[in-house]
């Protein structure tokens, strides 16, 4: 077989001709399907089949949750632990992101809160660190509170970064 | 004039010289697209992935339905990933695992058993699992004009049978030809000579890619060398590997709407689910076979063609060596695979509407359909089902008529994140979405706006305060005069300000705003987050001018946070094609009103539910969950609207007409129904914010709103700032006759 690496440009274009002609004479290749132009633009629609709210569950309630769920609370620590440890280690971006996912899983806990504008104010935004703890106040018990006052007279005090 | 000399050499020369000039302009078309970059890769809008945790709230039929919208498969054993098994509230889960960004979640099998509408018990294989997250629902794309779209793909992550089958079919001396293949097509011309017409092309897979990528579909002979001589030129420039990794993105395997699938990767999630590297054999065989006629072959809606085609890839790959004949066999006797789920791509267009503006004031349309960034948005689709079906319930419960419109806005309390969102009463078709379109007046919707602003000047205002709802006429600038009027036809007198919310009397509220002056009611909604124009008219402070459901809902966002305020946002992270985060979102806020003001305002919001306007809200809220809320209703019952929460969601619903007409309805048996019932099923937590520093509890009368006490006629506790409360006492001292109002209850006094 003819190997491509050793063939000059002449070579090849002679190559070229004679399998030019070839290929002409042996039709110009199957037909392939094309992508279908653009249409108009319109979402796929889902399937007529509409879910029957009635269908066989009972009406849902809202059930308030006790205050303080223990189960919750190993999925927020895991977290918290790992944005502790993510700000102590100078990542605050990352700190951030975990938090607020821990407030996903557990929006009224004022320790996500205190956390929270911790991680702002070592990274210097303080304004940021002050509404965060501020906020943590709607939701905070006894020391947690102290703790959260504490935080905004530190944001207070915080020299402005420019 | 002498004859030219030799003219055929002449001409001949003159032709090589174009020829040559020919070759150099397709050599650098060659060179210059050949890359990493030749691939336009659209945007990619994911929902918010579904976090499973301990004592995460979410209800067996909820679970389904995500993974339904996955594409899990259901099976009797979760073997593979995108499989799950259930028995009534226990679930097995083969979960795909995704690249979220900042970190990974691992494919593995999980098992997790739901109870009394939380997470009970959740593990894998070897232990149990604080948390983890499904793969996020892809609910859309950015694509550009042409509608392609596809999954970049690296050659390692192709399995080996599926290059094998390929090549098997397609282009068998692939590794040794040099960009063509002169036996394919002496083969392919005998058998077009012998039909007498083209039954067979000889096209390398090299061609393939030249004429998909560079040309266009004609079939003319001067398309054709131009495709001949830039397969030989890629050959040259490039090596088979890296030829084959751009064919398997490249080629197109199918179009779903307006949208064109190309390559294997984008294929295999098309049409299994499933990433390319868990496709089985007769997965794999299905889609090389495919390659021929994507739309005579598309297993869906030809299983029976489709299934021939396989079985003859498969019997191509056993006589290539590519398989052994034993695992032919096997695959052979498979059904075909494909995933027949619900196509939920697009299937929310009022959402990725909201997402795509906040794209474009940061992004190149460009950028958008070629950089295949990944966009993970705030969406929830447990809970835009929920919407759907409330609102769907309700307006057809208001009658036949088609042309009543509605549209909400959902949103998490904590975050401002809008998890719902629904454009109109068809919420699968883009058109007007009303939700963000809609130019509506606020009607009462306004009306916390001027109480703030009252109660923030605690000498003067306290929820206690009597307000005057008697007869008002306002002289305009413009000579007209401005009465308005109870929607009762009727004037109160003296009414205590926490009732006069509540009840939504209109003349005591102009009359409140007015003294305190319309500017100053502007400067509270501008606090609260409204920034579009205001008309700084008397009427303003019955909601004058034209705002969105979602205006509304930023609005009440602020309000329900407890006077922060936060933009509504509804993308969290955008990722690179590589991975890289791009762009955060984070949580983001600054309070602009006293907390203790914002507390008062509460107070009289959930005075609306317990026992004003809004109180059709606990035929279907259990009464021991706390929320407040506003009902709005504008001239002659044109639109109709609630926008209220609980502690853990926010929701603005408007009913009305697209041509302005009347509704008949009020907020309160209009948009309230719709409120009502979402969050019955929605809302998990109720409103209980601690009480702010600085709030002392008082007993007041009910109807003077002097000082009272405890077992007093009439009496009712009422928070107030610390020393805004009245001084001038009702005759009564106390007695011990407790009858607890919604209020104590909450409080757990008495």
């Amino acid at each position: 077989m003819l190997d491509c690496q050793y063939l000059s440009a002449a070579q090849r274009t002679a190559a070229l001709l004679i399998v030019a002609c070839l290929a002409a004479c042996s039709g110009l290749g199957e037909q392939r399907e094309s992508p279908a132009g653009i249409s108009t633009p319109g979402g796929e629609v889902l399937g007529s089949k509409q879910p029957d709210s009635s269908a066989g569950e009972a009406t849902p309630r809202p059930a308030a949750p006790p205050r303080l769920d223990p189960a919750e609370g190993s999925a927020r620590n895991t977290l918290l632990a790992s944005a502790v440890q993510a700000r102590t280690a100078g990542d605050s971006a990352g700190a951030i992101a975990l938090l607020e996912r821990a407030q996903r899983i557990d929006p009224d806990n004022a320790e996500l809160y205190l956390e929270l504008a911790r991680t702002h104010l070592d990274a210097g935004n303080a304004a940021q660190a002050r509404a965060t703890a501020e906020r943590g106040l709607l939701y905070c018990r006894r020391e947690e509170c102290a703790a959260l006052r504490a935080l905004i007279e530190r944001a207070i005090r915080a020299p402005a970064r420019t | 004039m002498t004859r030219t000399r030799r003219p055929l050499l002449k001409l001949g020369i003159v032709l090589l010289v174009l020829a040559a000039v020919g070759v150099a302009f397709l050599d650098a078309r060659i060179t210059g697209t050949f890359s990493d970059k030749m691939w336009a890769l659209p945007a990619k809008v994911y929902a918010r992935p579904l976090e499973l945790f301990l004592g995460a709230p979410l209800r067996p039929e909820e679970l389904a339905y995500e993974l339904e919208l996955l594409g899990y498969a259901p099976a009797r054993q979760a073997l593979q990933p995108g499989q799950y098994a259930r028995d009534g509230a226990r679930f097995a889960i083969h979960a795909r695992g995704f690249d979220f960004p900042g970190d990974s979640e691992p494919a593995r099998r999980i098992r997790l058993t739901i109870a009394q509408d939380r997470v009970a018990t959740l593990a894998d294989e070897r232990a149990a699992i604080d948390l983890m997250r499904l793969d996020p629902l892809q609910i859309g794309g950015i694509y550009p004009g042409h509608g392609e779209d596809r999954i970049l793909l690296r050659l390692e992550e192709v399995p080996d049978t599926l290059i094998g089958g390929l090549l098997a079919v397609e282009d068998r001396r692939f590794f040794r030809h040099w960009g063509f293949s002169p036996f394919g097509m002496a083969r392919a011309l005998v058998s077009n000579l012998r039909s007498g017409r083209v039954v067979a092309g000889g096209s390398t897979i090299t061609q393939q890619l030249v004429k998909n990528y560079y040309l266009t579909p004609e079939r003319t002979i001067s398309r054709k060398l131009t495709e001949l001589v830039m397969a030989v030129l890629l050959e040259l420039h490039y090596d088979k590997e890296a030829i084959l990794e751009s064919y398997l993105n490249e080629v197109y395997l199918g179009q779903e709407g307006p949208r064109a699938i190309h390559g294997f990767a984008l294929a295999a999630q098309h049409y299994f689910q499933m990433p390319l590297e868990q496709l089985g054999l007769h997965q794999q065989a299905l889609l090389v076979g495919m390659i021929k006629g994507p739309s005579l072959y598309n297993p869906l809606r030809h299983p029976q063609r489709a299934t021939e085609r396989r079985n003859l890839v498969l019997d191509e790959m056993v006589e290539a060596g590519v398989i052994p004949r034993e695992a032919g066999m096997v695959a052979r006797a498979m059904p075909l695979g494909v995933s027949r789920r619900e196509r939920v791509r697009d299937a929310f267009p009022a959402f990725l509407d909201l997402v795509r503006r906040q794209l474009d004031e940061e992004y190149r349309q460009e950028d958008l359909t070629t950089l295949g960034l990944s966009i993970f948005t705030t969406f929830d689709p447990l809970l835009q089902r929920q919407l759907e079906r409330s609102s769907r319930q309700v307006m057809d419960g208001l009658g036949l008529d088609a042309a009543l419109e509605t549209a909400s806005v959902v949103t998490r309390v904590d975050s401002g994140e809008v998890v719902a969102l629904l454009g109109g009463r068809q919420p699968r078709y883009a058109g007007f979405n009303r939700a963000l379109d809609a130019r509506r007046p606020a009607g009462s919707l306004f009306k916390p706006a001027v109480y703030l602003t009252a109660l923030a000047e605690s000498s003067r205002y306290t929820l206690a305060t009597p307000l005057d709802d008697t007869h008002l006429s306002v002289a305009l600038p413009n000579g007209t005069v401005w009465e308005p009027r109870n929607f009762d036809r009727k004037y109160h007198g003296e009414v205590l300000l926490h009732r006069a919310l509540a009840q939504s009397h209109n003349v005591a509220t102009a009359r409140l705003g007015l003294d305190l002056g319309i500017e100053r009611v502007v400067s509270t909604l501008r606090e609260l987050g409204v920034t579009v124009d205001l008309p700084s008219v008397p009427a303003l402070t019955l909601g004058a001018g034209e705002y969105s459901p979602l205006i509304m809902a930023r609005m009440y966002q602020t309000i329900a946070a407890g006077g922060f305020r936060m933009p509504l946002r509804s993308i969290r992270d955008i990722v690179d094609a590589r991975g890289e985060p791009l762009r955060r979102y984070p949580l983001a806020f600054d309070r602009t009103l006293d907390l203790r003001v914002v507390h008062l305002l509460h107070y009289a919001l959930r005075g609306v539910v317990r026992e004003g306007t809004g109180r059709g809200v606990y035929a279907q809220l259990p009464q021991d969950f706390d929320v407040a809320g506003k009902t709005g209703t504008t001239n002659d019952n044109r639109d109709s609207w609630f926008a209220g929460f609980s502690g853990d969601l926010l929701a603005v619903t408007w009913i009305g007409r697209d041509d302005n007409g009347s509704t008949g309805l009020t907020g309160s048996n209009g948009a309230l129904r719709v409120w009502a019932d979402f969050m019955a099923a929605s809302a998990r937590r109720p409103l209980a914010y601690r009480m702010p520093d600085g709030i002392r509890l008082h007993w007041v009368d009910a109807q003077s709103g002097l000082l009272s006490a405890e077992g007093c006629p009439g009496a009712r506790l009422l928070p107030f700032i610390e020393g805004s409360e009245p001084v001038q006492k009702s005759p009564c001292t106390g007695s011990s006759s407790p009858v607890r109002d919604w209020f104590q209850k909450l409080f757990g006094e008495g």
